[in-house]
């Protein structure tokens, strides 16, 4: 039941410790929003709202959950509010959610799953933020709290990590690799990255793109973007497999695709961290395939995508 | 004595003799009036409890019919480690999630890690005895699998528990030994639940009770009023006596004792009103999908799962638990002395063995309202199904299985065929049966709705659905966890529905659930729970 008079806004969780960086990150998105509005749901325990306090936003689009963790309590006011912004006149293009320190991301799943089936919104990408320096001093039952938690997240943010020596950041990576293997793990200092690895950039479909491969730096030169768009169809177990590789190399990638046994079909195809979402849009058969990768350049090795998307492609 | 009066909602009885009420009046714990608000205001006095529901429903409190809280408490509860696959994906994360455990560990401390998953962590290896050793030399350490079955030991844990070469392998029990006869640490079946015994006395029992104070508010935040433990042993007693001396909000409990010989003494236990009574018998007649040990006609497909991860041999089609004239004793005796008799069956050679068997019992001591149950009921087969309804037998389906093993039950276990009909809910209430759905916790956490949404769209994690053919309508659905789970322990003039005369145990949800989308069913919130015209739980 998609409600017709509402659009699908992404949905950005925010998770992690008290002072691991959470509200740092809010406001780093903000700042480098490139126009775009937030929504930002700020959740904080206490009567007094500090974290609603540092959030630099219009105050109509800041939204405080007073006294309550929005994994429990709160979510059906959660649900309702996301539910009026979609709807509303002027949607925002997104919505942001900082949970409280303590709360279980998971215990979020049911009022996404209600906000998904009624239209309103979708789980775009889920981010924990774990502060680098803070966790060695931790106790055993709060170490593995923390470890629980960014399980559940798509993207870890690894914060502070100026503040510790290599080899401490080398095995705090290693042990939440290990034990986090579906997210993806990032070093950051002030939660810093580039704001296409969170939010998802719906705004290039249905525009014809000129060029067939493209690179652009981001203005941070730690992280690269390469994107393709192509008129053949795509071979859907090579781009399966396709997928399977290059999400190795890539933290986020956004496409629509025309697969050759489904040529009038346009899917929208959605990855973050290593999880790849598949949506149907509906019998558009006039747009070409797109594909967008965000990663770092050291890894990332535009050469190797370039022979992959040739090879996934269906010569007619 | 308490009043009270329901209104202003949707009153979802499950009773086809009172649909669609206006009102509901209770007083001292039981149903009085269902009707019309005036019939329902006078038969209270003045002084009654009005409760407006404001649009909610209000519904029978919810019955799971084959569960184990207390087991649950002692399985799950801390210092239990949970290293299910939701929170530690792969079998590298778990391990090192046991060595930062063992790292703060005190010097012989009992460590226990829940949750390995031959089919959800994608690199298990077994833990051998000597991988464990190196781990954790100095500590007693279990990793019990997530379908409870299977238990790996190290050496100190193996010699805790008492088990080395010397030791005879219980009937009905596995622990897997060398050439030497050496054990390697895995064990199985009644003997893993005997030796974890080991590990929770060592905890003590301030742990065990706060563990099952927590597992007990799980089921009524979940809506739940009555459950079961089967399993039940005599030393269990005290506990939910325990519980019932200090007020706790604990569901009623059906208890159905476990019996792994034939000359135990089923205990007579009846306490407070319907708030703990013996319900029954219940018997292993095979082991779990997820490890191999249940006995079928068609074998387990060939993979890297089945053969590496589970380490089965090709054309591997499975075992009962017990040599069968042992386990036809057992059932024999305690069918003969009149308890309703639960078994646990999965694979379909199992089912036709238990089903020859109750034709048998049935000659030699007829019995017309015998209710012998199956639990589980994976791989049952249509005509199967059909000779059960003529026996009279009837079928308790794990269905939770399907949403949280979908994927791997038909890609490596079964097949797309046997995954089309595998817990096949659908073509038992076709046939006529009365079902019930269970959550078998602590194997799947307790909750009537996700039963409900699970039945109505057996749909797996990844998306897909099993069989479409075997989906429930949403009343079936409901029926399977109030009434006619109510039917299958042997209540449903009591409980299970919003009828006269029966025990005021209700459930308020936010949301009608008979015109909610399948697939939001398991989203709706459980606002209130009342059991005997009290409200112990409520959602504020």
């Amino acid at each position: 039941m998609i409600k017709s008079n509402s659009i699908r806004l992404p949905i950005i969780t925010i998770g992690g410790f008290l002072g691991a960086g959470k509200t740092t990150l809010v406001n780093s998105l903000l700042s480098k929003s490139e126009g775009k509005r937030f929504v930002v749901f700020v959740n904080d325990f206490g009567a007094i709202n500090i974290d609603h306090a540092l959030i630099k936003t219009v105050e109509q689009d800041r939204i405080s959950l007073k006294n309550g963790c929005v994994c429990c309590s709160l979510n059906e006011d959660l649900v309702k509010s996301i539910s009026n912004f979609s709807s509303s006149k002027k949607p925002p293009d997104a919505v942001v959610i900082e949970a409280s320190g303590v709360s279980d991301p998971r215990a979020l799943d049911s009022s996404f799953n209600m906000l998904e089936a009624s239209g309103a919104a979708f789980l775009d990408t889920r981010v924990y933020v774990l502060d680098a320096e803070g966790f060695g001093g931790l106790n055993y039952e709060d170490s593995e709290l923390i470890v629980d938690h960014a399980v559940a997240a798509d993207l870890v943010l690894l914060n502070k990590c100026d503040l510790i020596t290599l080899e401490k950041l080398n095995l705090l990576k290693s042990l939440i690799s290990e034990s986090a293997p579906y997210s993806n793990v990032q070093e950051t200092t002030h939660c810093e990255l580039p704001i296409k690895i969170i939010l998802s950039d719906n705004h290039f479909l249905g525009r014809k793109r000129n060029v067939h491969f493209s690179e652009v730096i981001n203005h941070e030169e730690k992280y690269t973007q390469w994107s393709c768009e192509t008129d053949s169809l795509i071979d859907r177990d090579s781009f399966l497999q396709f997928v399977n590789e290059f999400s190795q190399y890539c933290f986020r990638s956004k496409g629509f695709l025309r697969f050759s046994d489904e040529p009038d079909e346009l899917i929208s195809f959605n990855l973050v961290g290593l999880r790849a979402s598949y949506e149907k849009l509906g019998k558009r058969p006039s747009l070409s395939s797109q594909l967008v990768m965000i990663g770092r350049r050291e890894i990332m090795n535009v050469e190797v995508f370039k022979t992959g998307f040739n090879d996934i492609q269906v010569i007619c | 004595m308490t009043e009270i009066l329901f209104y202003g909602g949707p009153i979802i009885t499950v009773d086809s003799t009172h649909i669609d009420p206006e009102a509901v009046a209770v007083a001292d714990g039981k149903i009085v009036c269902v009707g019309s608000r005036l019939d329902a205001e006078k038969s209270l006095s003045s002084k009654a409890h009005c409760i407006d529901l404001e649009g909610k429903s209000l519904l029978p409190g919810f019955i799971d019919a084959h569960s184990h809280p207390l087991w649950a408490a002692k399985t799950r509860g801390a210092p239990v480690v949970d290293v299910r696959a939701e929170t530690v994906p792969t079998y590298a994360a778990l391990m090192g999630k046991i060595k930062r455990r063992v790292a703060v560990a005190e010097p012989g401390e009992y460590l226990l890690f829940f949750g390995l998953d031959a089919q959800l962590h994608p690199d298990m290896e077994s833990p051998s005895r000597e991988t464990l050793d190196e781990i954790a030399p100095n500590n007693p350490i279990g990793i019990q699998t997530s379908n409870c079955h299977a238990l790996y030991l190290n050496s100190a844990g193996l010699q805790a528990c008492g088990i080395d070469e010397n030791f005879e392998t219980p009937t009905g029990s596995i622990i897997e030994r060398d050439e030497n006869k050496r054990p390697t640490g895995k064990i199985a079946e009644a003997i893993t639940w005997s030796t974890l015994e080991y590990f929770y006395e060592a905890w003590g029992d301030i742990r065990l009770s706060e563990g099952f104070a927590t597992t007990v508010q799980e089921f009524v935040e979940n809506g739940i009023t009555t459950t079961t433990e089967h399993l039940y042993m005599p030393f269990y007693k005290v506990y939910f006596q325990n519980a019932l001396k200090h007020g706790w909000a604990m569901p009623r409990i059906a208890a159905y004792q476990q019996a792994t010989t034939s000359d135990m003494a089923v205990e007579s236990l009846s306490e407070g009103d319907d708030r703990l009574w013996m319900a029954g018998v219940k018997i292993h007649a095979d082991g779990s999908p997820f490890i191999g040990n249940i006995w079928l006609t068609q074998p387990y497909l060939e993979n890297e799962i089945t053969l590496h991860r589970m380490d089965l041999k090709p054309g591997h089609t499975g075992s009962l638990n017990y040599p069968q004239d042992y386990f036809e004793e057992m059932v024999r005796t305690y069918f003969s002395q009149g308890w309703q008799m639960t078994v646990h069956t999965q694979g379909d050679r199992t089912i036709d063995m238990v089903l020859d068997l109750v034709e048998v019992l049935l000659k030699e001591t007829p019995r017309p309202d015998h209710r012998f149950r199956l639990e589980h009921c994976a791989l049952m087969r249509e005509d199967q199904i059909e000779r059960a309804k003529e026996l009279g037998v009837i079928c308790s389906f794990f269905i939770n299985h399907i949403t949280h093993w979908g994927g791997p039950i038909e890609d490596a276990l079964f097949g797309p065929e046997r995954a089309a009909h595998y817990m096949p809910a659908g073509t038992a209430v076709k046939k006529g049966m009365r079902i019930s759905l269970h959550a078998d916790t602590p194997m799947t956490d307790p909750s009537a709705l996700e039963l409900m949404k699970a039945s109505m769209t057996r749909t797996a994690k990844d998306g897909r659905c099993l069989g479409q053919d075997e989906c429930l309508d949403v009343m079936t659905a409901l029926k399977s966890v109030t009434i006619d789970a109510a039917f299958q322990i042997g209540m449903e003039d009591k409980l299970g529905s919003i009828s006269v005369e029966k025990h005021a145990d209700f459930v308020i949800l936010e949301s009608n659930p008979l015109e909610t989308d399948a697939a939001n069913i398991a989203d709706i919130k459980v606002v209130s729970t009342y059991l005997a015209g009290e409200r112990i739980w409520h959602n504020d």
